[in-house]
């Protein structure tokens, strides 16, 4: 099972607690301090694994097979209707994420504590049919071996066609998922609307992952897998594996607790992806991070002793040294300073980011709100007015799914370039302290295992500001035609005809002002909505990236502050203390040296599957 | 009523002599031939809705071919017919006879090198009692994978811009599963103007494999029942279909052809140890497999499962074992009722064959109207005229459309009114005192208060105009009601 933390990150766990009695020895504790954040993040990524499909084809049941539990509702005639996400706690529990974050203090929570009983009036039709209590999620936490890798399930309302609106916030989900595992059932071959969902998560998702359900109730599922994997095929998806599982197979499994049984319903299959697939390479990712934190502090700690040590076997170098050590703390103190090339690429690039996004939810907006007055120029509002809200709705909740993929992919961008900048400002900085084979005061950033970090921290910003999934039926409603009444009889009675006929071309084009009123004072909330949740998110993105690097920027300064401070003690030292000085640090490198080694190994084991990933 | 068809008949007549020969003249010939045929009623529906199933089960044989993937690609007509007979109709306008064969019971048509996509439809002549009053035809599943195989069933029940082609169908059966957004969205497509297609008054909406709701459970068909009375009550579902009913067309079409060995092997598998047979029902792999100790060989199992699927498999056993179905003739006459058939035939009967002369006039007049706006000539205006005329002045196509906009939610009434105008004009097979909803006698008196009542609401300044229309036909479908009584009083006392 996926939940034994694999050897892997144990050994990872090892090299990290390692690296931190060394920063304790030496009394480097903001290194120290960087050491225990990646001890906490080790092992623990923030997976999601999000559960798309048309309604009714046993999404909810394979959440619930998948983790055996009864927790998400399941029923032969209710749908679910909010997307219900699943995570690892040590208690169960549930919780209702608010519709929209509280925006004074006084209004609602912005989520609440409900019974696990009281878990279907929430998340399916009944009790809450169309989200009429209108909220964002519902979050269960259960403790399960398998979620305590940090992967999370989110089951999710059907998709109903592409077109509509729970099928446009699906869309806008899959971007924020690590894992697309889409439900299809053995009644039926995929459908045309199907495969456009699966393409579509392909593009967006780098896993996917199609599972057949319901094998236990048709006789012909074998030809209806292989049906689907032609069709898979012939779609350019053929890269999608197709598993076969029966949800009841594996619930008696369950109940029997028998191995046979359990490997008939074909779940340990689709746990075993789950767990190669997506924890699995997650955590090489995690591994790889905790690698490259480790050598950073590795190289810092070095720094000194090298430093200490070249004065130490050639006294008439330290000046020279201490020359060369005083301007590495000066640039370290540059990368620190706002002046920073990565500083102002970050500086500009959030603000342009923001304005792209804006303009971008602008610009689809505008052309919604085109679209919507030719509409009410051809037809009276009145007769048209409930197919047209649902219109709008639709056309809405795709736009801001459109968006927020320029969001994250943008986002992504930036990181990267962020990421990169700091690198050639470091490269810089390694230069100006080469003294021969002396000290080495770098951290070698990983650039492309930064941008795939920083990625992911603007998924994670994009997640808390979005509740975890985006707005599924966040679209607020149209306010109704009220105003808008029919001529009234009595009205017309006293006109004369001619007079009624112009009464009645005056109302119309009033009916039409007030209804292209309404859609403007629409559009315009959901601008403001929207707006927020991408600045919010772009905010997070900024201050996470600052935060990361003005970090190492500090530690690379202390580093060369406290190499400079020790080659200046070991120029005044005599020649018997220089000795057994110099015979301490060559002991203290040689350890140094072996944690360096293990890291070194560590690397090498994940890289080749890294690749090849 | 047959005043109606009368009037149309006449009016094609009349234009068959102003228009002359060619296009016209041949398309007219057809439009005067269908006012005497059978009424058509399409199947439509997502794919693998089953469609077929449901055809097979209506038709009592198995006809039209099915399977586990998707297989309807060609336009199929099923009409009654003194011969055996199934004819290619071409997309060149050419038709010709095709060579068939019965394997397994369904039909296997020899397309003679021709691709499906050449073939404009199938007409398959059977002589069977159940295709006597109705042409049943068959479509490929919308929504399909396969890109065009879906198209056939738009342009058939003339969908989008092809506007040149006539509605075919007088009747549309809707196929779902569930009611999904993709359906509401087809149905709607279905409803055209005035004289459209489909409309709530000539469509039933399915809902189909009921049987396979909540994973085959016994309960499965109360479930699809209370699912298809939630259904009725949608305002989204309402405007686009007389009725939703729940069908197991696999059940149904078992039941109607239930062989004596099939019982058989039923009733040796009810005969095993309760908790064997559920082991060996638990899933289709173990009841067809051989692990599993049975009575019954594997391959005769795979057969009753491929007939009942696991529901009827499942439902049967139970039957015997209760008692309750001792012979093939009572298991058959148990799963016939439980797979809702009898209702859809029973709402066939009373509600299509009740507007059967109506559906026909008013599909008539779609297919002229549609022909005099696309070849005008010079007695185009006075034949439009005409046209309207009859369309304006029958009463019973008023009522069709009054019923539409009832169930669109354009009338503004108040839900008593509603209830009752409903009653009045569409609930097929009530009697009179029923739609009046008055004790057998008093009849008379409630016609007369009632139209004093619709003339009052017709003539009240606040109301609408659609309710002022809608009122006075009401008025006039009762007095029209009163006259009915009075020339039928006499005969009685």
């Amino acid at each position: 099972m996926a939940a034994a933390s694999p050897p892997l990150v144990n050994r990872a766990l090892q090299l990290v607690q390692a690296a931190h009695r060394a920063t304790d020895a030496y009394d480097r504790t903001d290194l120290g301090e960087r050491l225990a954040r990646a001890h906490e993040r080790l092992g623990r990524p923030d997976l999601h694994a999000l559960v798309i499909g048309e309604f009714k084809k046993g999404k909810s049941t394979l959440v619930n097979a998948v983790l055996n539990v009864q927790m998400c509702p399941v029923s032969d005639e209710v749908a679910t209707v909010v997307p219900t996400i699943v995570r690892h706690g040590d208690e169960p529990g549930a919780e209702v994420v608010a519709q929209d974050p509280p925006r004074a203090a006084d209004e609602h929570p912005a989520r609440w504590a409900i019974g696990l009983d009281e878990i279907p009036a929430w998340a399916s039709e009944r009790g809450n049919a169309d989200n009429s209590r209108g909220i964002r999620a519902v979050e269960i936490r259960v403790p399960r071996q398998l979620l305590r890798s940090g992967l999370a399930l989110v089951d999710t309302p059907g998709v109903g066609g592409l077109q509509s609106v729970h099928g446009a916030a699906t869309m806008a989900a899959l971007g924020l998922a690590e894992v697309v595992i889409f439900v299809t059932d053995a009644s039926q071959e995929l459908s045309g609307v199907e495969l456009e969902v699966l393409r579509a998560a392909v593009a967006r998702c780098p896993t996917v992952v199609c599972v057949l359900t319901k094998i236990d109730l048709y006789p012909a599922w074998r030809r209806i897998a292989d049906l689907d994997r032609t069709h898979l095929a012939k779609a350019a998806l053929s890269e999608v594996p197709l598993l076969a599982v029966s949800s009841i197979l594996r619930q008696q499994a369950l109940a029997a607790s028998s191995k046979e049984l359990n490997e008939e319903s074909g779940y340990p299959e689709l746990l075993k992806f789950l767990n190669e697939s997506v924890v699995g390479r997650a955590q090489q990712v995690a591994v790889r991070t905790a690698v490259s934190d480790v050598t950073f502090v590795l190289d810092q700690l070095e720094a000194t002793f090298t430093a200490e040590r070249e004065v130490l076997v050639d006294p008439g170098r330290a000046q020279p040294v201490l020359d060369e050590l005083e301007r590495a703390k000066s640039r370290a103190e540059q990368l620190r300073a706002r002046s920073a090339r990565w500083q102002q690429t970050l500086g500009d690039g959030s603000q342009d980011l923001a304005s792209e996004i804006d303009h971008d939810l602008r610009r689809r907006l505008r052309d919604v709100n085109l679209a919507a007055e030719e509409a009410l120029d051809r037809h009276d509002p009145i007769d048209i007015w409930d197919d047209f809200s649902a219109w709008l709705r639709k056309e809405v909740a795709s736009t801001v799914a459109d968006n927020a993929e320029v969001l994250r992919y943008s986002a992504n961008m930036l990181a990267a370039r962020v990421a990169e900048h700091f690198a050639i400002d470091e490269e810089a900085l390694i230069h100006a302290v080469d003294i021969g084979d002396g000290p080495r005061v770098s951290g070698d950033l990983d650039v492309e295992l930064e941008r795939t970090r920083r990625g992911n921290s603007a998924l994670a910003a994009m997640r808390g500001s979005y509740g975890g999934v985006l707005m599924f039926g966040m679209m607020g409603q149209l306010i109704g035609l009220s105003l808008m009444n029919p001529l009234t009889a009595v009205i017309g009675i006293g006109l004369g005809r001619k007079a009624l006929k112009e009464e009645k071309k005056r109302q119309l084009t009033m009916r039409r002002q007030q209804a292209k009123m309404a859609v403007r004072r629409y559009l315009d909330e959901v601008s403001f909505a929207v707006n927020k949740d991408s600045r919010d998110a772009i905010r997070h993105v900024q201050r996470d990236l600052r935060d990361e690097f003005t970090e190492r920027a500090e530690q690379l300064q202390r580093s060369t502050r406290e190499a400079l401070a020790a080659a200046e003690t070991a120029a005044r030292q005599t020649v018997e203390e220089a000795g057994s000085r110099r015979k301490q640090i060559e002991a203290e490198l040689a350890n140094l040296a072996k944690v360096r080694a293990v890291a070194q190994e560590l690397l090498a084991a994940c890289q080749p599957r890294a690749a090849a990933a | 009523m047959s005043q109606l068809l009368d009037q149309v008949r006449a009016l094609v007549a009349e234009a068959r002599a102003a228009l002359g020969d060619g296009a016209s003249g041949a398309a007219l010939d057809q439009i005067a031939a269908r006012l005497d045929e059978p009424l058509r009623v399409a199947f439509a529906g997502r794919v693998k809705a089953g469609k077929s199933t449901l055809l097979n089960a209506l038709v009592g044989e198995e006809l039209a071919p099915t399977d586990a993937g998707e297989c309807t690609r060609i336009v199929t007509w099923y009409q009654n017919g003194h011969t055996y007979r199934v004819t290619m109709r071409l997309r060149d306008g050419t038709e010709q006879q095709a060579r068939f064969s019965r394997a397994d019971g369904a039909l296997t048509v020899d397309l003679d090198g021709h691709t499906p996509d050449g073939i404009d439809r199938l007409e398959v002549l059977w002589p069977s009692k159940r295709l006597a009053g109705v042409t049943l035809i068959d479509t490929p599943g919308l929504g399909s994978a396969t890109a065009g195989a879906s198209q056939p069933a738009h342009r058939f029940l003339a969908i989008g811009d092809d506007d040149a082609h006539p509605a075919e169908a007088d009747a549309v059966i809707y196929l779902m599963r569930h009611l999904h957004q993709a359906d509401l969205g087809f149905l709607e497509a279905f409803h055209d103007d005035a004289l459209g297609v489909a409309s709530p008054v000539n469509t039933i909406a399915v809902l189909s494999r009921a049987d396979e709701i909540g994973a085959c459970r016994p309960e499965a068909m109360q479930t699809a029942r209370r699912i298809a009375i939630r259904n009725r009550t949608d305002p989204r579902l309402r405007r686009l279909c007389q009725t939703v009913l729940p069908v197991s067309g696999l059940v149904a079409q078992a039941a109607m052809t239930l062989t004596e060995a099939e019982f058989r092997a039923l009733r040796l598998l009810s005969e095993m140890p309760r908790a064997d047979v559920d082991e060996l029902l638990l899933t289709v792999d173990r009841f067809t497999g051989d692990q599993l100790p049975a009575p019954v060989t594997p391959i005769e199992r795979e057969d009753l499962l491929a007939r009942l699927g696991l529901y009827g498999v499942r439902t049967s056993i139970r039957l015997i074992r209760l008692g309750a179905a001792a012979s093939a003739t009572e298991l058959a006459n148990q799963l016939r009722d439980l797979s809702g058939i009898e209702d859809l035939r029973q709402l066939l009967a009373t509600l299509f064959t009740q507007r059967r002369e109506v559906l026909k006039a008013r599909a008539a007049l779609a297919a002229l109207e549609s022909l005099l706006r696309e070849r005008p000539g010079p007695q185009t205006e006075r034949l439009s005229a005409e046209l309207e005329r009859i369309v304006a002045s029958a009463h019973e196509l008023t009522e069709l459309q009054i019923v539409s906009a009832l169930r669109s939610g354009q009338i503004p009434l108040q839900p008593d009114e509603y209830a009752e105008a409903e009653r009045l004009l569409d609930e097929p097979g009530l009697s009179l005192a029923e739609r009046l909803d008055v004790e057998p006698g008093g009849e008379r008196a409630a016609i007369l208060a009632a139209v004093e009542r619709w003339r009052a609401r017709a003539e009240h300044p606040l109301s609408s105009r659609p309710t002022v229309e809608a009122s006075r036909a009401l008025a006039r479908t009762l007095e029209g009601l009163l006259v009915d009584l009075d020339r039928a009083a006499p005969a009685a006392g």
